[in-house]
């Protein structure tokens, strides 16, 4: 007789992220979004503009549904039919320096249809850079086994199967935009750098484009999120606002600089056919559209644009 | 406190900085630095040189100061598990914070300490050795830390195998208790022994894993241990 397949799916749930605010002295849970590149890489991002890993926790949770868990056991299975097999997410981040592992559940062998659901929890600056997400099979009993289970481990705690959930890329949200800080006494508080390359061929990321936020400026404080008594969320707000406007201006000029008888910067990304993957044009023609929906017309339109969209993806920092 | 950080290419340039011209009294630190670090600095200048008074030198010194320096900062509420694991704030420290304290243990030859590598970089050494060691409190870890089977060697091999895949750090901080105290029945190289731990430490957690046997990361580092005190020979070649 043909035994049915096991499985443990990982098809039918979906990976939920979320965290936690005190208001008015009970605690309240907000989801966060995940934003995937694809099936296993996650990055985070929270329309209310609130969460970050330095001043939120994070919370993972999910299910696992495992069908027919019976073919596990036994001499043709992976552990001692008396035995009992542990399902257990394991987390790893050589970034953060930690790992950990949190156990979730015993499988039961007398049932076609198991849910197990976990939640991970991760304090508040506990991580940093990614984190990879396993589920294990471990034995969870010390059950030697029958003569012809022998081959079968049966030490607790042994991993008897893995499989890898996601990687999560914590600190991607503060990379949308390239900011990168410096220091120097006798700058501003902020400067923007725009590189003059073709924006059809040169890549997106620091070297096209940066805000650069001064940590020596005295009023540097009034916009790091870290100094809670002086962050100034509207300081913040105008000086992306401002950044942004000031780089869809400058790429008006540089546009005409590569095409010079396009009609501006809507006009030179109009034809798309032999831009590089990934460059800062495909980017750029992406700001037309949701969620920034940011108008190239002219400078003053511009502005206006760049101010609605910043009031609303930080108004509520 | 505004927490601080240097990038590689901002390091490269403070290191070389450094290497030009190491005189660093002509510096005014307090231009240099909020008041918040300065506080910082006179702290672990004073315990610095109090122990270099003392005599102490190379591992004496370094555990001795290694113990201050982590009481000193993870008991301050801005200290958190995401700076500790971030390079760049180290680097910031060791160039910008005390650099005096640096070039006076290692001098300028080497960047690695000041920020190259990111795990010999000596102000995360400093903090990494006994935050792994930690045994809940500064008595019972000095006990571990003083011991005479520790050297500079059991820092590095500490410090320097956090796994690719991040610490077990509860695990390390059992594997110093039992070794410290392990009773050999001979006399034992405790600079083989001890690597030979972390290397096992590393190694058997990919098939039983310490947090979901038996006993939990505690027996499952006392066995770590006792298994290469009974099965290797350490043993002090005459």
């Amino acid at each position: 007789m043909q035994q049915n397949k096991v499985s443990i799916d990982e098809d039918s749930y979906e990976l939920a992220f979320s965290y936690d605010v005190i208001e008015d002295g009970e605690t309240k849970n907000y989801p966060l979004e995940k934003d995937s590149k694809n099936s296993l890489f996650y990055q985070l991002c929270d329309s209310q503009g609130v969460w970050t890993p330095n001043t939120h926790n994070l919370k993972v949770s999910g299910a696992f549904i495992i069908t027919n868990p019976i073919g596990l056991y036994g001499e043709n299975g992976i552990a001692p039919k008396e035995s009992s097999i542990g399902l257990a997410i394991r987390w790893c981040s050589g970034t953060s320096k930690k790992r950990g592992v949190k156990f979730i559940g015993d499988i039961n062998k007398s049932t076609n249809r198991q849910e197990i659901q976990f939640c991970v929890v991760f304090n508040k600056a506990e991580l940093r850079g990614s984190v990879t997400f396993y589920f294990e099979l471990f034995i969870n009993s010390n059950e030697l086994g029958t003569q012809n289970e022998q081959h079968l481990a049966n030490t607790k705690g042994t991993l008897i199967g893995e499989d890898q959930i996601c990687i999560l890329d914590i600190d991607a949200k503060e990379q949308n935009f390239p900011i990168e800080l410096f220091d120097d006494p006798d700058s501003p508080l902020w400067k923007l750098y725009v590189s003059e390359n073709d924006p059809r061929f040169t890549p997106w990321g620091l070297d096209a484009v940066k805000i650069q936020l001064n940590k020596a400026h005295k009023d540097y404080k009034y916009i790091n999120q870290d100094v809670k008594t002086k962050f100034s969320p509207v300081l913040l707000r105008e000086i992306l606002a401002s950044a942004v406007s000031l780089y869809i201006n400058k790429l008006q000029e540089i546009a005409k600089k590569y095409e010079q008888e396009c009609q501006g910067l809507q006009d030179f990304l109009n034809d798309d056919t032999d831009w590089a993957p990934g460059c800062v044009a495909e980017v750029v023609k992406g700001f037309q559209s949701e969620p920034m929906n940011i108008d190239f017309t002219s400078p003053i339109e511009t502005s206006i644009s760049v101010h609605k969209y910043f009031d609303l993806k930080l108004g509520n920092l | 406190m505004i927490i601080q950080t240097l990038s590689r290419s901002q390091s490269k340039d403070a290191f070389e900085r450094i290497q030009e011209n190491s005189d660093f009294t002509s510096i005014d630190w307090s231009n240099r630095l909020d008041s918040d670090y300065l506080v910082i600095i006179n702290y672990l200048v004073e315990k610095y040189f109090e122990l270099k008074q003392s005599g102490y030198k190379d591992y004496q010194l370094d555990y001795r100061f290694s113990l201050l320096f982590y009481d000193y900062f993870h008991q301050k509420e801005w200290m958190t598990d995401r700076i500790a694991a971030d390079y760049e704030f180290w680097s910031y420290f060791a160039l910008i914070v005390i650099p005096d304290l640096v070039f006076d243990r290692f001098g300028a030859d080497d960047d690695k300490h000041y920020y190259a590598k990111g795990l010999r970089i000596w102000p995360y050494t400093l903090y990494w050795y006994t935050h792994l060691a930690w045994q809940g409190n500064v008595e019972s870890t000095n006990k571990i830390l003083s011991s005479s089977r520790c050297c500079s060697d059991t820092i590095l091999n500490l410090v320097e195998r956090p796994g690719r895949n991040g610490t077990y750090i509860s695990m390390y901080r059992s594997i110093m208790f039992y070794f410290v105290n392990c009773n050999p029945t001979k006399e034992v190289d405790n600079i083989k022994l001890f690597r030979s731990i972390m290397k096992l430490a590393l190694a058997k957690p990919l098939v039983i894993d310490p947090d979901l046997c038996s006993g939990g990361p505690s027996e499952y580092a006392k066995e770590i241990v006792q298994e290469c005190v009974d099965k290797i020979d350490f043993t002090l070649k005459e």
